[in-house]
């Protein structure tokens, strides 16, 4: 199964930057057809699904986020938009993913990464 | 003296491991889904799910994740809380173990990806890692 969303509101979405590797990708940018961008993450695993964390961002944030401005717990926690998505991709490819909005002050810790974890990708300046 | 020629598990492709994968060697560390971690635990993403559609290419795919600083997979642990979720295990790979490559991810330089042969149990090599000790 591939780690983006199927079917779903977000988009058809491509693979944008992977920044985390473990067995497949785990922490990683994605962007919808028609340029939404989100950072994602793996929130838990199941026998039948994983969950991910979506959260959508502008290009400044990215950027932000990416060279390391803003810490990964941050990035979801204060999510632009104030709503991250809770995706829910099956391993039986037959079954679409199932995506539900959540309000970032209802994210819990345990769901979030780790405060202070950076990216540090070297970037131009903005 | 007999050549040894190390057979690959049938999900790889022909030119997989890389020509310049090395020997597997030395400490590495892995994360299990349960401290009394089995053979399941060192599958790859490929032989988990057959007919999956993957993100990235069939030699990957088809090998493991192992990281050689544990500082490596504490991170991963500390960025995705579905990696917290698994424990540290660790174990010291020696040629007979199958060829690791380094395939560094954007966050730590000590990931590599690590193809298993057929008839090697490396499991058998690996032991919780205790975190209170570390």
């Amino acid at each position: 199964m591939s780690v983006l969303a199927k079917n779903t509101y977000l988009g058809k979405l491509e693979l944008v930057e992977v920044f985390e590797y473990y067995d497949k990708p785990i922490l990683f940018a994605c962007r919808s057809a028609s340029g939404q961008l989100y950072l994602v993450v793996q929130e838990n695993d199941y026998d039948e699904y994983e969950t991910w964390l979506y959260c959508s961002l502008s290009n400044t944030r990215f950027q932000q986020i990416r060279s390391g401005g803003i810490d990964l717990y941050n990035a979801f926690k204060l999510a632009e938009d104030d709503f991250v998505f809770l995706v829910k991709l099956f391993y039986n490819a037959d079954i679409d993913s199932e995506i539900t909005p959540i309000p970032v002050a209802q994210l819990e810790e345990n769901q979030l990464p780790k405060p202070n974890v950076f990216i540090n990708v070297v970037t131009e300046t903005l | 003296m007999g050549i040894f020629i190390m057979q690959w598990r049938d999900h790889l492709p022909d030119d997989c491991p890389p020509d310049d994968a090395l020997p597997a060697h030395g400490l590495v560390y892995r994360l299990a889904n349960k401290a009394n971690f089995d053979s399941k635990d060192f599958l790859s993403r490929r032989e988990e799910k057959p007919d999956g559609e993957w993100d990235v290419t069939e030699c990957i795919a088809g090998g493991v994740s192992i990281y050689t600083e544990l500082n490596g997979i504490k991170r991963l642990q500390e960025i995705s809380p579905a990696m917290r979720r698994k424990k540290i295990i660790k174990g010291t790979l020696e040629s007979k173990h199958g060829k690791m490559k380094n395939t560094p991810s954007t966050t730590h330089p000590s990931h590599f990806t690590w193809w298993i042969p057929i008839d090697s149990q490396p499991w058998k090599v690996f032991q919780l890692v205790n975190l209170s000790d570390t």
